[in-house]
């Protein structure tokens, strides 16, 4: 049965993160009160993922190596592709989720509301680390960044080839600016393991009050070519990500691609939950 | 009444002895026994899961009050160990949430009673030649849900009392008590006992005390994905005849 390789020490699994880093990441997010750039937004998501990914590895005195990480943004710096590592880490396309836990950029100080068993809430300082910095810059080199992905997926699975496919997590804000991404999408999903083919999941954020699509199964109501490239190239959600949408609260049909247009916060921080949650970790 | 008692720890494949997150707690001489299963998921869980069984042989009681103070004062215990600005932020993370165990406490009674006390999936099985009895979990199918375990912050989870089940019973001369962690006593109600050769040869093992054979055993049926890739611990308790 496909997708079903253990995720362990000497088999781990490999998450590549595609970020949009162009100019129009700079325009807001969110609604009412909370306007936030979608580059704030996304740097805060991936840096909230990283830390679960590191806690979910922590196993009583240290962190396990279950993981690989890479981070590649496209669009920055001239309009380049590349690592998107800040800090100790900067200008590493690939690291151990253990290297990971030990040199986040910094360590800030956050402040969550937490329940004080009276029946109210109290604000708690907690800290937050740091791997990535919001950018918006440039066009969106979105073949480009494939590409590289491409690269990663291709020598991961080379070096670990019953592993559990690799999962790229794409999030972008607009359309290509390198030419059509189809090919480069598809040539990903197309690299396999022994367990299955990688898996390239994508998330369009809108600044646009438009209506959201999350995880279709069809490109028939999709509104436009750009959605329907998108679909085109994300991968149907194996069963393990479908039961992880299920304890989100989203229900997800068969055949369902991992793919959400017109993502809100909300939605994109759903993506992100969903998408790193292979449920087979030993 | 005189038992006869072999006790098994086996750790998961592909890991270290010392990330082995199960324990066994025996005082056969006050008759309590004890099968803990250290969440990985949690800060110190192999540690907790020790203090559990230990703590367990060591107390008389059986009842929810007795074991709701123990598991605070031991809480405290480990809570005391952690020093918690010389963490890096993922471990204190961790410790925040604490540790968290299954656990199962057998304590068997001289008239020939016995009193029971279990928090998620660890299992007791009593076994003579007429009866079966299986607790807190008796399909195969109910190991796939996510248990509640026991908390080393009971502050922060109040809800223990609601999941802690009791079960008592008889025992007599020649009865067999297991003590098993989760992922062998599923394999034991799916395969080991109803496969009648499996269950002699398990019995025989164990009995013998052929660790050795019985770890290749337990190694055999994980290769056959019959038995999930976890740490193994058991306690076989036999009541002696005469």
């Amino acid at each position: 049965m496909p997708y079903s390789a253990e995720i362990s020490r000497t088999n781990p699994g490999c998450f590549i993160f595609l970020l949009d880093q162009s100019g129009s990441m700079a325009d807001g997010v969110g609604s009412g009160d909370v306007q936030l750039r979608k580059a704030d937004f996304l740097s805060d998501v991936v840096n909230r993922a990283l830390h679960d990914l590191v806690i979910r590895c922590t196993r009583t005195e240290e962190i396990r190596d279950y993981y690989y990480v890479s981070l590649i943004g496209y669009g920055r710096h001239g309009g380049a592709v590349g690592p998107g590592f800040a800090g100790r880490l900067a200008g590493q396309a690939l690291v151990k989720i253990s290297e990971v836990g030990e040199y986040p950029a910094r360590l800030e100080s956050r402040t969550k509301k937490v329940v004080d068993g009276a029946g109210g809430l109290v604000e708690q300082v907690v800290r937050f680390p740091i791997w990535v910095d919001p950018v918006a810059e440039n066009g969106t080199p979105m073949c480009a960044a494939l590409q590289q992905a491409k690269g990663i997926v291709d020598s991961w699975l080379a070096e670990h080839p019953h592993c559990f496919p690799p999962v790229v997590l794409h999030i972008t804000d607009g359309a290509s600016t390198d030419g059509d991404p189809t090919q480069a999408g598809q040539a990903i999903m197309d690299s396999r393991s022994t367990d299955g083919n990688a898996l390239l999941f994508n998330c369009h954020i809108s600044s646009q009050r438009a209506a959201r699509i999350e995880y279709p199964n069809e490109s028939a109501a999709l509104p436009d070519d750009f959605a329907r490239a998108m679909f085109a190239m994300s991968s149907v959600m194996p069963v393990e990500f479908r039961s992880a949408a299920t304890a989100v609260g989203i229900s997800l049909p068969e055949g369902a691609r991992g793919f959400v247009f017109n993502a809100d916060a909300t939605a994109l921080v759903h993506f992100f939950d969903i998408g790193t949650r292979p449920a087979n970790l030993r | 009444m005189r038992l006869k008692v072999n006790r098994f720890l086996f750790h998961k494949a592909d890991a270290h002895p010392r990330e082995c997150e199960d324990a066994v707690g025996v005082n056969a001489a006050a008759g309590r026994f004890a099968v803990v299963d250290g969440a990985t998921e949690g800060f110190d869980s192999r540690r907790w899961a020790r203090y559990l069984a230990h703590g367990w042989i060591r107390a008389g009681a059986c009842d929810v009050m007795a074991a709701e103070e123990a598991i605070r004062l031991l809480g405290g215990r480990l809570r005391a160990r952690h020093r918690m600005d010389s963490l890096p932020w993922y471990l204190q993370e961790r410790a925040q949430q604490g540790a968290f165990a299954a656990f199962i406490g057998l304590s068997l009674h001289p008239p020939g009673t016995w009193d029971a006390l279990a928090v998620g999936d660890s299992c007791l099985f009593q076994e003579r030649p007429s009866q079966f009895l299986a607790f807190p979990l008796a399909e195969p199918e109910h190991f796939l849900e996510r248990p509640f375990l026991v908390p080393s912050l009971i502050e922060q989870d109040p809800h223990l009392r609601r999941h802690v089940r009791q079960e008592r019973g008889v025992s007599l001369p020649g009865d067999c008590f297991l003590l098993m962690s989760d992922a062998i006593a599923c394999w034991y109600l799916a395969h080991g006992r109803c496969e009648r050769d499996l269950g002699k040869r398990l019995h025989r093992l164990m009995s013998d005390d052929r660790r050795a054979e019985l770890e290749g055993l337990v190694i055999e049926e994980r290769a056959a994905k019959r038995l999930r890739n976890d740490d193994v611990a058991i306690v076989r308790i036999e009541v002696v005849v005469g």
